[in-house]
């Protein structure tokens, strides 16, 4: 009787220690998908801002640089004509300017300001 | 004949320039009314970074390429990119360190953005009624 009920004791105090274990690892595991989707959230945070400013600052360097050439050929055949060419040229530039800081403004944002960020934190 | 269309670019800058101050103001003192301070700041500081910016990109174009006034390509180039740097460097340090709404930033950068599309539709009332356009 007294062997019985030994063996019963440790059974439980068994069961009930490797369950814990259980609910421990299932916790973890959970952990560890919250955490993996933080560390893609932040990865995904890092890759989309330098791509797009890449691309912004390429693409608006491209169209500075064709919009720079013509008013200088423009320019080189017409001297007179340079005041009409520089306010032509100088409202093209900023308006082309101002996409590559958008792109940069919304680059910061999505590094330092993310709203999505707290969903993680 | 080229004193005319030098008068007309610079009107049409004048316009760009007159409602880039007044767009600033309308549009800080909105954003400080109907949203919050940091949304008004934004404004502000937007404004006021994309209107230097300018007036400096003019400044530097013109003596770029006026044939009178020429300036060498290093200091062109050098003044270009020390614009950009401090540019970058105050929005940098305006998001990173949130002195500012980011929205209300990006609302104050597109102050030049709208002046030039006032001034431009301005310009093609004039020669609409003049009868060019």
């Amino acid at each position: 009787m007294k062997k019985v009920s030994l063996s019963t004791l440790w059974t439980t105090a068994l069961v009930l220690g490797l369950s814990s274990i259980a609910f421990a690892s299932e916790g973890a595991a959970e952990g560890g998908a919250t955490s993996m989707a933080a560390l893609d959230f932040f990865i995904w945070s890092v890759i989309a801002p330098g791509f797009g400013i890449a691309f912004a600052a390429g693409f608006c360097g491209l169209a500075q640089g064709m919009s720079l050439k013509a008013a200088v050929e423009g320019v080189a055949r017409n001297p007179e004509a340079s005041g009409k060419v520089t306010v032509t040229l100088i409202i093209g530039l900023a308006l082309i300017e101002s996409l590559c800081i958008y792109a940069l403004v919304v680059a910061l944002i999505i590094i330092y300001a993310n709203p999505a960020a707290k969903l993680f934190m | 004949m080229k004193n005319s269309l030098v008068r007309e670019e610079e009107r049409l800058l004048k316009i760009i320039v007159f409602s880039n101050w007044i767009l600033l103001v309308v549009l800080t003192v909105g954003g400080c009314l109907l949203k919050t301070w940091d949304f008004g700041w934004g404004v502000l500081a937007g404004g006021l970074i994309i209107s230097i910016n300018f007036h400096f990109l003019y400044r530097t174009l013109k003596k770029s390429l006026d044939p009178s006034k020429l300036s060498g390509p290093g200091i062109i180039l050098g003044k270009y990119y020390i614009r950009f740097l401090i540019n970058a460097l105050i929005i940098f340090v305006l998001i990173s360190e949130r002195y500012v709404d980011p929205l209300g930033l990006i609302l104050g950068l597109s102050i030049v953005v709208v002046s030039l599309l006032v001034g431009l539709a301005y310009e093609v009332k004039v020669n609409f009624f003049r009868g060019v356009v």
